[in-house]
């Protein structure tokens, strides 16, 4: 039974690091707090395995876990935890941006400043936002936030809203 | 250049975070039932020398062990999972907050005030066996000890009370307003859906 655990949460893990490295570049600042926050939402995606019987999406489950984790997680708490944990991950290795895009200095430039854009937003607009930018349907994000199609539309649209007035400037740049 | 994270290498570094975590909670709970345990066994070995207010006291430390015990039972049973939906989780944590909140405000009640009952039947014991037994010569610093020891005890529960009250001040309080905010952004915009 733990062989097929670490099968999902390896195949979880592979299938959806991005995601991962976005949410932690968007929830925490600094490189410790990233690699903290990281470590967390690692935790509670293994010990979430086993009660996951198939009757959510996988996708819907593990924005659940790691959103929740994000929102939730404690700076205060960090330096508890640092005294059984060493740091696994640098968040500055890993690029903000696709590695195999073209233009990429442009797009990590943009990349960037999307994840501070996205980090002044107000919280549950953030979430939106980052599941809109993963491709995640009204339907998906009213089972992960738990509340209505209706609600989700009005923070998308604020959230654009903001983020085309914050990067306007930027995106006239390049 | 592009980075490749081993699953498998993570997966270990995961379980042990995980085991480390759930060591260091079972060595949080056992040490808080043992030290009672221990109290508890001591005062009732010296109760059967010096009388039944030791019996009382090791009675109320098994109480405070026992009322510490299934709360955090029952709260766990409580908790949501994280797999939940944000507001649900947000709810489950607000609500832990919150009690952990009355928990500290009511220390008095379910903390101090039983080992108080013991202390005060021991203490009240020594004095009348004192006053009971009025020797001269020992009496009057027996009594000045005793007045001491109760003075000292009630300067320590004044400490125990407000340092929790800090901590509600400091941490509890602060955490409860962020998840109040947190579910208040939730359920804005809910007449929109009428």
């Amino acid at each position: 039974m733990d062989d097929e655990f670490e099968q999902i949460f390896k195949r979880w893990f592979d299938e959806h690091k991005r995601l991962l490295f976005r949410i932690v570049r968007i929830y925490a600042s600094s490189l410790d707090e990233q690699d903290d926050l990281f470590q967390e939402i690692l935790l509670h995606l293994w010990k979430s395995v086993p009660n996951f019987k198939g009757l959510a999406k996988e996708t819907t489950w593990i924005y659940r876990v790691a959103l929740n984790t994000a929102l939730l997680w404690r700076r205060s708490r960090r330096r508890r935890r640092k005294r059984f944990r060493k740091s696994i991950i640098n968040f500055e290795d890993i690029p903000a941006s696709p590695a195999d895009s073209s233009s990429a200095q442009e797009n990590h430039k943009l990349f960037d400043q999307l994840y501070k854009a996205i980090r002044q937003l107000p919280v549950i607009d953030s979430c939106v936002v980052l599941m809109h930018l993963e491709g995640l349907g009204y339907e998906d994000m009213t089972k992960v936030l738990g509340i209505s199609k209706n609600h989700v539309g009005v923070r998308l649209n604020r959230a654009k809203k903001a983020l085309a007035r914050d990067l306007k400037g930027l995106l006239d740049e390049i | 250049m592009r980075i490749t994270i081993d699953p498998a290498l993570l997966l270990s570094i995961v379980k042990r975070n995980k085991r480390d975590l759930e060591s260091a909670v079972f060595r949080r709970d056992f040490r808080e039932a043992a030290i009672a345990v221990i109290l508890a066994t001591i005062f009732f070995c010296f109760g059967l020398h010096g009388g039944w207010p030791l019996f009382l006291l090791g009675v109320m430390c098994l109480f405070v062990a026992g009322y510490l015990v299934c709360d955090r039972m029952r709260q766990r049973r409580k908790r949501r999972d994280i797999h939940d939906t944000l507001r649900g989780t947000v709810e489950s944590s607000l609500h832990q907050v919150t009690h952990q909140i009355w928990l500290l405000r009511n220390v008095f009640w379910w903390y101090l005030l039983p080992f108080s009952i013991g202390l005060v039947a021991l203490i009240g014991s020594a004095y009348w066996d004192t006053i009971k037994n009025y020797d001269p010569g020992y009496a009057p610093i027996t009594l000045l000890f005793l007045g001491i020891y109760a003075a000292s005890v009630v300067l320590l529960y004044w400490g125990i009370y407000h340092l929790n009250q800090w901590a509600v001040r400091k941490e509890l309080l602060p955490r409860k307003r962020e998840l109040e905010n947190l579910l208040k952004s939730l359920a804005e915009h809910n007449e929109l859906d009428d």
